[in-house]
């Protein structure tokens, strides 16, 4: 079988020894698994995800990454986004799990591993394909913009129930976290609206100055894409009270971390209008807690004794911030 | 055997245009257009191979058959037919193994065709309007297809086949993408009702319009895993409409039946190791059956019966 017998591993007799292969896989998710690849002699085509020696999914080898493109100095076509079926039935075949790379002819094939995490990539991979995360897609956006959260979103593809995932934080047990908060545009690109989550880092005060991740799994091996390492805050950082939001907190970032804005993963929509709506929403979102906190504190009885300060009914206070919510 | 679980049809391919002006289909570049844009294609490609074994095939069929038949015409049974008569008749066996039209499906699809299931009959099978794909598909999807080949001409008043062109297009269905219970599809004898309702308003929001088969001795109508089709109604019962139907996979898939497959929590894929007709054994080897969870299944293997109605 031809396809078989070029993507067969460890044909490394036709595998050019001057010239090694550079980038690799960046995430692994149960639906997706995203990475770039460049060889400066054979132009690579294909990315295909095996179990033994049968074929699952595959990809091309064609997306434009600009910020690969600057790393290795050269214009090109690298990235590859694969995409893991949600209906490609459940198998549990001999050999195995791995992502190769492979050029148009009957070329060498390359096994691809995750970058600067080679060794986590066999157990991703496994785990990517069990049962209990089939279809679960997500990203962990990191500390929000106001400081005082950790949000990001997850869902499952094709089922119309909030999703689980698990926030990490080292040296600690993992929470349970439900995908299940609003994240304004995301139907725009067919994704559910519901499925953000968010963290308050102020119920957790244990996890201040260490790093936190999510994962899909329990045991934090199967992580939720994110940029970068995070480190908590030593205390959650509060806003600058201020009863017109400033302009730095109105333009912040959903994602402070920088992800580069081709990633598919931190942008599901591929839409620029899709992120500048989430951006405001988010920072809406802030300066709306900042509004509830001050009229909290206005709504207590005055400090001399006397009769306690009129409450702003519930009705007028919805009416006055539901634009932003 | 390996699987290979990738890619689709070529006839269903985004790029199909593209396959199609720089030649993939050979010879059958209008065959392969008239299954792309309308889910079948009619080809003449059977003649030669009905006019050698299509009488003798008949005058065995009318003895296999003769006391169903009388039955029917007193409408006291549905319509006789013969499942997988291959093992047991050498004529339908060279008919399902029809080199030119394996040699069509091979270029249209871009893999290795093999038939798995024959029907014969002898009168319009009345059957109300289906898609074959949520009883027998694969994975990747759309590597199934049927084909229809009549052993006499065919006549408008026997109940000839119909079919809706364009409903291939239509989303393939599953017991899983409906939403159907585990339990009340085991209970259901025919689980093919679960379904139709759908496809009848698939079909009226699309406005297609029915076609019906007419064709002469020795053609064939192939068509895809998901086009609608069904029997017409026959107005007389007199008349006959001898044909045979062959059902093909292709190499290296999943081969599933999606009217019995749910979520992965409830069951998931239920999968089907299938027969080669060519070779008389299951597709799948011990081992990759093994592999699979796939146990052997009895000799003759249900096809979707006609409508108890």
């Amino acid at each position: 079988m031809a396809w078989l017998d070029r993507l067969r591993p460890g044909r490394k007799s036709r595998r050019p020894p001057s010239s090694p292969l550079r980038g690799g896989i960046e995430f692994i998710t149960p639906s997706l698994i995203s990475g770039w690849v460049y060889h400066p002699e054979v132009p690579m085509r294909q990315v295909t995800l095996c179990m033994g020696e049968h074929r699952l999914a595959d990809a091309a080898i064609d997306g434009h990454r600009a910020d690969v493109e600057q790393h290795l100095g050269v214009s090109g076509r690298f990235a590859f986004d694969l995409t893991i079926p949600v209906d490609l039935p459940l198998l549990e075949l001999a050999g195995p799990i791995q992502l190769l790379a492979s050029a148009d002819t009957a070329a060498p094939t390359w096994r691809l591993a995750l970058i600067r995490e080679a060794e986590a990539t066999d157990l991703r991979l496994q785990l990517a394909l069990r049962q209990e995360f089939r279809g679960l897609r997500g990203h962990f956006d990191g500390l929000s913009p106001e400081g005082q959260s950790l949000h990001g979103w997850c869902y499952r593809q094709g089922s119309s129930g909030h999703s689980h995932l698990w926030l990490q934080v080292e040296g600690l047990q993992p929470r349970l976290l439900t995908a299940d908060q609003l994240r304004p545009g995301f139907s725009m690109a067919g994704h559910p609206e519901r499925c953000g989550f968010r963290f308050w880092l102020k119920d957790w005060p244990e996890a201040a100055g260490r790093r936190a991740w999510t994962s899909f799994d329990r045991n934090g091996e199967l992580p939720l894409p994110q940029v970068g390492h995070l480190v908590l805050p030593q205390q959650a950082t509060p806003l600058p009270i201020s009863l017109a939001p400033s302009p730095a907190v109105a333009l912040a970032p959903s994602n402070p971390q920088g992800m580069p804005a081709e990633s598919p993963l931190s942008q599901p929509t591929g839409r620029r209008l899709t992120n500048q709506l989430q951006d405001h929403w988010q920072s809406l979102e802030a300066f709306r807690s900042l509004i509830d906190q001050l009229e909290q504190e206005l709504d207590q009885p005055l400090p001399p004794a006397g009769s306690p300060a009129p409450t702003l009914p519930s009705s007028r206070r919805s009416a006055r911030f539901r634009l932003w919510r | 055997m390996s699987l290979d679980l990738t890619g689709q049809p070529l006839i269903d391919r985004p790029d199909f245009a593209a396959l199609l002006a720089a030649g993939h289909f050979g010879p059958w570049a209008a065959e392969a257009e008239a299954m792309h844009r309308q889910g079948f294609c009619v080809v003449d490609a059977a003649v030669a191979a009905v006019e050698r074994h299509g009488p003798a095939l008949i005058a065995q069929l009318s003895e296999r058959l003769g006391e169903q038949l009388a039955a029917w015409e007193r409408g006291e049974t549905g319509a006789p037919r013969l499942q997988d008569g291959w093992q047991q008749l050498a004529e339908i066996r060279e008919l399902a193994l029809c080199a030119p039209i394996l040699d069509l499906l091979r270029h249209l699809y871009g893999r290795e065709p093999f038939a798995f299931q024959t029907l014969n009959f002898a009168v319009g099978s009345e059957q109300p309007y289906h898609s074959d794909a949520v009883h027998f598909h694969s994975y990747p999807h759309g590597f199934m297809c049927g084909i229809w080949l009549a052993l006499e001409d065919v006549e408008a008043d026997s109940g000839p086949l119909e079919y809706f062109p364009g409903s291939h297009r239509f989303p393939y269905l599953s017991a899983a993408s409906l939403g159907l219970d585990p339990d009340e599809v085991k209970a259901e004898p025919h689980p093919q009702r679960f379904f139709e309702p759908t496809w009848q308003e698939a079909v009226r929001a699309a406005g297609l319009e029915r076609q019906i088969f007419l064709p002469r001795r020795g053609q064939v109508l192939v068509w895809h895993a998901n086009l609608l089709h069904g029997g017409s109604p026959v107005s007389n019962r007199s008349s006959r409409r001898w044909s045979q139907v062959t059902h093909c996979f292709f190499a290296d898939c999943l081969y599933t039946t999606p009217l019995r497959s749910f979520c992965h929590d409830q069951g998931g894929a239920d999968l089907r190791n299938p027969y080669d007709v060519a070779t008389g054994q299951r597709r799948y080897g011990s081992l990759l059956c093994q592999s699979l969870g796939l146990t052997q299944k009895p000799t003759v293997e249900h096809a979707h019966g006609p409508d108890p109605t």
